[in-house]
């Protein structure tokens, strides 16, 4: 286990390594004055061109590029991350302030994704090939199949514009900072993506029971006359679970891009918002930042989705 | 379907054990079996059905019928379905009907590319990875792994901003990172493929990796690729259109499917004007849901125990 954890960790800082390597080189094809994104916008803007040229010899700029990337490097690493072009604070601000919503969203989809798949999986895979196995995958296959912005923008139609129940932007209403306001906020973002979530977890969930549902255990355990609901939750549920951890920590990045989707319709202030407004207005160093959180969160989640598999299982010998 | 008068016949009692000749009469080639398979599913027959409508009405169509999806007419702005146009007209008084068939065709487009680039990549790299086994192996599967599980939606939210969005930029950044699903199923095949006697005879008579691979291992495979292919195509559809409605895919004024969803951003256009986002956001679903449904169909129809 220690071994094959030293291992594993090394072939991600490898990884990293790799992925800031191709970033690096992609900023550097990025049209436009590199400058730009590494001192206040105002500064530039303000800027005689013997100051820029000053800047530029100062930030290294007409350095070797092997030497430009490791100054680069050693700047993101410690948090230096240049300034955001449209407003010019430090990036790395601007990310640390976008970060908790966009946790918030993911964190409460995932966690109602999970309560809807399990038990609709778990009938769909008991019921096989019955009315309530067709019409469980049905519907995961519309959710699945259904782009989430669609979804959103139906609910807001309803919710929002018909029937006037719900808000359809925003964390809060800056005249109401009650915690109804909050949680009447939270709901359609929240459900929305959620259900995207459930749709693919219910699949996995049913193969998952269904394979372990004709393991032997379970012909034994109802053979000794054990209730078939008990049988489920005692034994089939628990074996079933470790392949459906190790997919919900593989899923995180993806549902990272599903909160992007999820933000942009309800003006979520996170951390998508952030980067496809960072888009329109070509913002380079913010774009930077957030393809390095977003190889952090796709490398870890890799390795969380590792060593579940082994804590979880205790049949798994990792070497 | 003479073939099943045939089976029928067959099958009539006949007195004593049947003969071989009569077995291998009975038997039906795994191709027949598989179609049989396809057929039972109906919600897989409905898919096809419904996807073979989509492809008629968005390549077919366009043919026989004047269709112009760039003619803007600002007097008759953002009209409501009727009046000589189909699905009413959008902000600048282009026919949303023209667009839709239009951007069907850019959006399956782009689909279809990108899920061809993904299935080349995937399939190769698959297939090497099976075959050289050991370190190179392990190098593919890795990366197999850390590409998976990136978003490509993400991944083109940092190439539209460095770069500028593209449909190109597009094709191929959703080919690059949704090759693993291809290149895991077919390196399965190929690692259970690569001890059969038949390659081992192959390997025994001189054949070189490559033909090994491009003659025997791939073509054991093609049936699982041909289902990759398929949810890849609506996996690709669905992030074209998320991609396009967040204003980083296909560029207006070509109309795509998402894109044409990106002007329903505002309230007035989701409360006043559903013309403008119902027609685009049922065409997405409905296509993907028919591919998804196909997908499933020949997965059950290839291998029967999966289900």
């Amino acid at each position: 286990m220690g071994s094959f954890l030293v291992r594993r960790i090394a072939a991600m800082i490898v990884a990293f390594l790799l992925i800031t390597v191709i970033i690096f080189w992609l900023v550097h094809l990025a049209p436009g004055d590199p400058v730009s994104r590494l001192i206040p916008i105002d500064e530039y803007n303000a800027g005689t061109p013997a100051f820029l040229a000053h800047k530029r010899h100062e930030l290294g700029l007409d350095q070797p590029l092997i030497v430009q990337y490791f100054r680069w490097f050693g700047d993101a690493i410690q948090g230096n991350l240049g300034y955001s072009v449209s407003d010019g604070r430090p990036v790395s601000s601007l990310i640390a302030e976008r970060i908790s919503p966009t946790l918030e969203l993911m964190g409460l989809s995932l966690l109602l994704g999970i309560v809807v798949a399990l038990p609709l999986g778990m009938l769909a895979a008991v019921r096989k090939n019955r009315l309530s196995d067709y019409l469980a995958t049905l519907v995961s296959m519309i959710t699945i199949s259904t782009p989430t912005f669609f979804v959103g923008i139906i609910a807001i139609y309803f919710f929002s514009l018909k029937l006037q129940l719900l808000p359809s932007s925003g964390m809060s209403d800056p005249q109401d900072g009650s915690t109804s306001d909050l949680l009447r906020h939270l709901v359609m973002p929240v459900v929305v993506l959620g259900l995207a979530t459930a749709g693919q977890l219910t699949r996995y969930v049913r193969s998952s029971v269904l394979s372990e549902l004709s393991s032997e255990y379970v012909r034994t355990a109802l053979a000794k006359g054990m209730p078939m609901w008990q049988v489920l939750i005692k034994h089939v549920l628990r074996n079933a679970l470790i392949p459906i951890i190790t997919v919900i920590a593989i899923f995180l990045p993806g549902l990272l891009g599903g909160a992007v989707v999820v933000e942009q319709i309800f003006a979520w202030p996170g951390m998508g918002q952030l980067a496809v407004t960072a888009v329109t207005r070509q913002d380079n160093a913010v774009i930077i930042a957030f393809a390095l959180l977003v190889s952090i969160l796709v490398l870890l989640s890799n390795l969380l989705a590792d060593l579940l598999y082994a804590v979880v299982d205790p049949r798994v010998v990792l070497k | 379907m003479s073939l099943g008068a045939d089976v029928v016949l067959s099958e009539s009692p006949t007195s004593g054990p049947p003969l071989p000749d009569e077995i291998a009469h009975r038997r039906r080639s795994p191709f027949a079996l598989g179609v049989r398979r396809y057929l039972r599913n109906w919600l897989a027959v409905v898919g096809g059905v419904v996807l073979i409508a989509f492809l008629v009405t968005a390549f077919i169509l366009p043919l026989f019928m004047h269709l112009d999806p760039y003619g803007v007419d600002l007097s008759h702005a953002r009209q409501a379905p009727g009046h000589g146009h189909l699905l009413g007209t959008d902000g600048t008084g282009r026919d949303v009907f023209a667009r839709l068939v239009y951007g069907g065709r850019v959006s399956i487009g782009v689909g279809l590319a990108a899920a061809t680039l993904s299935i080349l990549i995937g399939a190769t790299l698959g297939a090497v990875a099976g075959t050289f086994a050991g370190w190179t192996d392990m190098v593919i599967m890795r990366a197999a792994d850390i590409f998976l599980s990136f978003p490509p939606i993400v991944v083109v939210i940092v190439l539209a901003g460095i770069f500028g969005p593209s449909v190109w930029m597009l094709i191929v950044a959703l080919g690059v990172f949704t090759w693993p699903t291809s290149s895991r199923v077919v390196r399965g095949v190929v690692v259970t493929m690569r001890e059969r006697e038949f390659v081992q005879a192959a390997r025994a008579v001189g054949a070189g990796r490559i033909w090994l691979i491009t003659r025997h291992l791939l073509p054991a495979a093609l049936s699982q690729i041909v289902v990759i292919f398929t949810l890849t195509v609506a996996n690709c559809l669905l992030q074209e259109a998320g991609l396009s409605f967040l204003g980083l895919g296909v560029v207006p004024p070509t109309p795509s499917w998402g894109n044409l969803l990106h002007d329903a951003q505002s309230i007035t256009v989701i409360n006043s004007m559903p013309w403008l986002w119902v027609p685009p956001g049922v065409a997405v679903a409905l296509m993907v849901l028919s591919v998804n449904f196909v997908g499933d169909g020949l997965r059950d129809a290839v291998d029967p125990r999966q289900r």
